[in-house]
Order: C-alpha cells, then structure tokens, then sequence
C-alpha cells in the first residue's frame, strides 16, 4: 500500500508556529518616490493626448472652453503623490526559518506566505525607475501559476541579492529527491 | 548511421542496440490518419475552402473537386509514407531516441526519468496487426511528446514495464512501500466499471449541458431559413390533425423539446459508453493504471506522489442517480496556448459511490473520518457582498443607462438581484470547507457540488486577503495555490483562515515526502 503507517495524530494547535504576529519589514523609503514616477508616466500618456486634442480643438463641449481646461489632468495627478506614500507604509516583507511573506493593499489587503521549499525559481528585476533610485524587486516563482507568485518591490540591491541567495539555498530543501 | 531495412523488432531485447529501428509498415496508416485528424482540428476553415470552390466555380466544379480529392489523396499516402520512413528510434540504456520528420528533421531524446506518463493505445485500424501505440508523454511541453505508433504489444508492455521500474527507482520512499516482487501480480483493481455505471455517467456529467447548447446554437443559426417550412408544415401538416387549439400545439412544442433533450441524453450515453468502454482503474506499484475505450482502447498512469487534487463532482442530475464522478488532478505545466496538454491532466473516474470514492480518499490522503466529518460554512455576509458588488453596483450603471433611453421601463435591471438572489443563497448554502489538519477540502456549487479535496503538504503558497467590511467583521478570502490549481474559500471568518494558513506552511515546511 502506498500509505503505509500513516500517523494522524490529533494536533496540538498551539505547537504550530502563528503567522498572525510577525513583525513585517518596511521597504525602502525611496519606493513611494518610484511609484509616484511610475504612476506619474501611466498619467503622462493620456495627459499628452488630452492636451494636444483640446489644443487641436478636437474636444468639443459646452462645458469646456477657455484654457482652464488644460489644467483638468492635475486633478488625477494630485491622487498619486497622495496613493503612492499611504500605499509604500502599507507593504512590507518578512523572512522566517522557512517561508517569506509579502502584505501588501492599503484598502483591500493581502498577505502571502510562500514556503522556500516551494520555490522553483528566483528573479530579480529592475526598470529603469528602480535603476535610477537603486531599487530592485525580487520575483518568487512555485509552481502554482504563469506569473510570479510573489513580487517584493524596492529592495536595495545588497537586500535583494542576498535574499536571492538565501531563498535559493533553501528552495528544495526537504525534498528528499534533490 | 545506417538503419535496417526491414522487419520490425519485436522484443524490447533486440531494441537495445546501436542500430535505429522502424514502426511497422502498417504505421503508414497512423500517420495518415494522423494528418486527416490535424486537417479536421485546424478547422473547419479548411472544409470552408472546399465549399468556397463548389460554389465560386461553375459546371466544371466536380472536375475541380475531383482532382483536388486525387491530389490530397496522393499527397496523404506520399506524406504517410514519407512520414514513415523517416521515423526511426533506438533505444540507450534508459533513454529514448527519435530521428522523425520529413522536411523538418527533429532528433528527440527522451530519458526515462523524465516520463511522466506511458499510455498505451490500440486503435481499431492497428487492432488486425496486433500493433498498438505507445505515448511517452514528458512533464515538459507537448512538443517533446513521443509516441511510437505501430509496435507490437508485447514490446509496448516490455516498454512500458521498463520505464516505469525505472522512474521509480531513485525515490526512496517507493522502495519502502514496494518490497515485493515486480510481478503483475501485485497489480490490484479498484474498480471495473459496469456498462450501466458508464450509462449513469452519461445521463449525469455536464456534457449534456454542452451539447445542449451547440444544438440549440445550430438551430437558431437555421432558424430563418427553415420558418417558411416550419410554418407550412405547422399549417398544412399538423393543424388538420390537431385542430386550432392552441393548448394542444403547445403540448406538441413542449414534446418535441422533450423528445430533443432526450436524443441528446442518449447522445451523452452513447459517447461516455464509447470512451469508457470497459473502464478499469487498477493499482500497482505507486501508479494508477486506467484502460479504457471501445474503438480506442486507452491505457494511462498517473504516479500517486504526482497526484495533486482529488475532485469529487456531483452535477445536479447525478443527484437523482445518487452518484459521484472523480477527477484526479495532477502537476499541470500546461502552457496556455496548449489545448491538448489541459486534457492530458484530466483523468476522470466516472459514476461512483461514496463506497468508492471515501476510501479511495483516505488511500490518497490518509485517513479522513468521513462519518464525523461536519464542514464549515462561509459566513452569510458573503450573500450581500456578491449581491452588491456583482449584481446592485452594475445593475445600478446599467439602469442609470437604461432608464434614461426607455423610461420606467429601463428600471427594470434592478430587480435582476432578487430573481438571482435564490441563486447565490444556494451558492453560500453550498460553501463549505473541512479540514483534519493534514487533508483539505473545499466545497462548492449551487444544487450539484463540486469538491477538491488536497494535501496540506502539497501546497505552493497561501494568501489571505480582507476588505474592510472583511476586516470589521472578522472574516477573510483564503487562495490556496496548488500546482496547476487555485482553490479559493471566500469570507471564512478569520480565525479559520489564519489556522488554516499556518497549518498548511507547517505542513508543507516538515514534510519530508516529494510533492511531484
């Protein structure tokens, strides 16, 4: 039988390590200034269409005329250096004896636990807003999905490639056939 | 490397060697068929050039359609013989390699640690030369798939025999739980279906549903054109009958509906007797083994430590039949744009009872004490949440739409909620999760339900995610992510989730057994 002494033993729940109260890892300071410049450019692209349309006279209404108009992207751009600090203190990692965890959402909030001996592989990545302020995020892959199963932003670069190193020691740890 | 010429091996001794190997001749049909099968796949298009040439051509379109049926007909036997003669394979101590393709030559080596799974398959057309097929599918992409169509049998079961000793051997852990002898002896059947079980499959899977909807997709496409008739048959064939009473006429419509769904119960019957034709699930040696299919005949195996998820489905209509169909899931690498590897993963165990499928559980899980079992349900503030954010928030942009081009009349998206709401009271009715602190189990459905019951120990990760009205009334969304599988529990109050988190990473993280 495939299931040979198999123990199931009644569990003492209070032995099992909680994962409710650890203590959670401010990134770096620098990430809201990177989500203000990336959210800044997403706004950047419909802004320049706008303007150049209403400059064009393209964008006909009763209720647009003058130039004020012209100011009307400002009102979405003021959200985003509101958002991205509030967003920045909300995420935060932690790194125990065998799993990593990520919080991240200010309004709806989310916390993923990934065990290292689940891990398949590591990537850190960097765009060139991360470059510039010496940022680095740091891609869990398991085999779960597609797409990274966890994604850690605004590392420093030291941070991310030693947790690189770590998370691959440990990844297949006590799988017996490595 | 010079190949024999001729005679097909016929022992997995002689494939051992240096020399490369030929399918038996009569694998020229494997491959023709194979390419008639492709040319149907790839669509329809291809039928649809056909018909554009009948109709776009005048009086000579036979000639035209008779010589283009002598040119594929050539290219087919020229293609299948081609394909043939370029298809080699040698075996190299414990791995396989391939010489194939015509033009685009491809050389395939394939170890035998890196199969996942061997079937074998006897298709009608190899039946008369005692050939069968033999898939070795990898865990990699389709693309490194071999199949040796056109051995004899008794060397496809050597094949076999011989792959799946040696995928076994490295791991330690099936050493222990094997001790006997490798004989076929030690192969145990779980379950042999009878006709009449595969008849209750048939009557109760969810294929009915979908060919339901292709029929009534292909009638109303020909509902226009086939009105004029209808009506004058409805006049001057069934009114003189009837009589002008409209009772009588919707009687009629109402029969004809019913007699529709029962031919396409039939239809459902038909197929899942043909596939499953002499259905067997056996055990041996860490593997399930399934054959099965009438004019195919299919063998699969699924190694147990590969099995991620059991599925324990019962549509609504297998309610009344008072049974259950399993789906065993295993690791899924399947790309997106591969249709053909998803299907590969299903491996469905059709039409049993909770006297099969509890201690086929307990086999793959451990113990689970079904009779004590009472599981949780998800808090009632999950009915008003889908209420409001998937029914009032869009109904209310839709009416604000609506209402202002039709008047009173566009309110009426508003009261969508409440015919549905009956609905999602029977969705959260049907929420439930259990857990013994080792095994999970998470069910769902509106009248059927659809169970999956995993391993803690087999888990990739786990989230938790809380809104704020989440969070003020203590409750939260568990995602549990498998290989291959996202299993989601919606507004588990909080405790729940966070015991059921930490237990899975403690699982998962003092496991000592492979996961894959």
């Amino acid at each position: 039988m495939a299931v040979e002494a198999f123990k199931n033993e009644i569990l003492d729940t209070t032995n099992i390590p909680d994962a409710d109260h650890i203590d959670f890892k401010a990134l770096d300071r620098k990430f809201s200034r990177q989500l203000i410049l990336e959210w800044s450019l997403i706004w950047l692209l419909p802004t320049i269409g706008w303007t150049v349309l209403y400059g064009l006279g393209k964008i006909e209404s009763s209720v647009l005329s003058g130039f004020w108009p012209h100011f009307l992207p400002l009102l979405l751009l003021a959200p985003i250096f509101l958002v991205a600090p509030l967003h920045a203190r909300h995420c935060g990692y932690a790194v125990r004896d065998h799993d990593i965890h990520y919080k991240t959402g200010v309004i709806w909030r989310k916390r993923i636990a990934l065990p290292f001996c689940r891990v398949q592989h590591v990537e850190i990545e960097r765009n060139p807003f991360e470059r510039m302020l010496g940022l680095a995020t740091l891609k869990c892959f398991t085999a779960g999905g597609g797409s990274a199963d966890m994604k850690i932003p605004a590392l420093d670069m030291q941070t991310a490639n030693s947790l690189k190193v770590y998370i691959l020691g440990r990844a297949g740890d006590n799988d017996d056939r490595a | 490397m010079t190949a024999p010429e001729s005679e097909t091996v016929q022992t997995l001794e002689a494939l051992k060697g240096d020399t490369w190997h030929r399918l038996a001749p009569a694998a020229v049909i494997h491959f023709i068929v194979k390419f008639l099968i492709g040319f149907v796949k790839n669509g329809v298009q291809n039928v649809a050039y056909l018909g554009g040439i009948a109709i776009f051509t005048g009086d000579n379109r036979w000639l035209i359609l008779g010589s283009l049926a002598v040119g594929a007909t050539v290219i087919l036997l020229a293609g299948g013989i081609l394909s043939y003669l370029n298809f080699r394979f040698r075996m190299d101590g414990r791995s396989f390699l391939i010489r194939k393709g015509v033009f685009n030559k491809k050389r395939l080596t394939l170890s035998f640690e890196r199969i996942q799974n061997v079937a074998v398959k006897e298709p009608l057309y190899f039946r008369p030369f005692g050939l069968v097929s033999l898939a070795l599918e990898s865990a990699g992409s389709a693309d490194e798939e071999v199949s040796l169509a056109g051995i004899p049998k008794a060397m496809a079961l050597d094949i076999r025999q011989a792959v799946l000793r040696t995928s076994r051997a490295p791991k330690t852990h099936d050493l222990d739980e094997a001790p006997e002898e490798e004989t076929a002896e030690t192969e145990t059947l779980l379950i042999a279906q009878k006709v009449s079980e595969l008849a209750r499959y048939g009557l109760s899977n969810n294929n009915i549903w979908v060919l339901a909807g292709l029929a009534t997709g292909a009638l109303f496409q020909q509902a226009e054109q086939w009105e004029p008739q209808a009506e004058e048959f409805v006049r001057n064939t069934v009114i003189p009958v009837t009589g002008d009473d409209n009772g009588v006429l919707g009687l009629m419509v109402a029969a004809g509906i019913f007699a529709l769904v029962m031919l396409l119960m039939l239809l459902s019957v038909l197929g899942a007797i043909v596939v499953n034709y002499g259905y067997r699930l056996s055990y041996a040696h860490g593997r399930y083994h399934r054959t099965k299919g009438l004019f195919e005949k299919q063998e699969t195996s699924v190694p147990e430590t590969k099995i991620q998820s059991l599925q324990i489905g019962q549509p609504w209509p297998a309610k009344l039949l008072r049974r259950w169909h399993l789906v065993v899931r295993q690791v899924g690498f399947s790309s997106k744009n591969d249709v053909n590897t998803s299907k590969k993963e299903r491996f469905i165990i059709p039409s049993v009872t909770p006297e099969f499928y509890q201690p086929f559980a307990s086999k793959l899980f451990g113990d689970i004490a079904w009779d004590d079992m009472i599981p949780s349900k998800i808090s009632r503030l999950f009915i008003w949440k889908t209420l409001k954010y998937f029914l009032f928030l869009p109904g209310i942009l839709i009416t604000a739409a609506t209402s202002y081009f039709w008047g009173p009349i566009g309110f009426l998206p508003l009261a969508a909620p409440l015919l549905l709401l009956p609905l999602i009271m029977l969705r959260h009715h049907q929420y439930r999760y259990w857990s013994n602190g080792k095994t999970g189990m998470v069910q769902r459905g509106f009248v059927g339900t659809r169970t999956i019951m995993f391993a803690f120990r087999k888990v990739q990760n786990v989230a938790l995610q809380q809104s704020p009205s989440q969070r003020r009334h203590e409750l939260a969304t568990l995602i549990i992510q498998l290989a291959g599988q996202t299993i989601t529990v919606p507004y588990m109050p909080y405790q729940d989730a966070a015991q059921w988190r930490d237990t899975i990473l403690f699982e998962v993280e003092t496991s000592r057994e492979a996961w894959m």
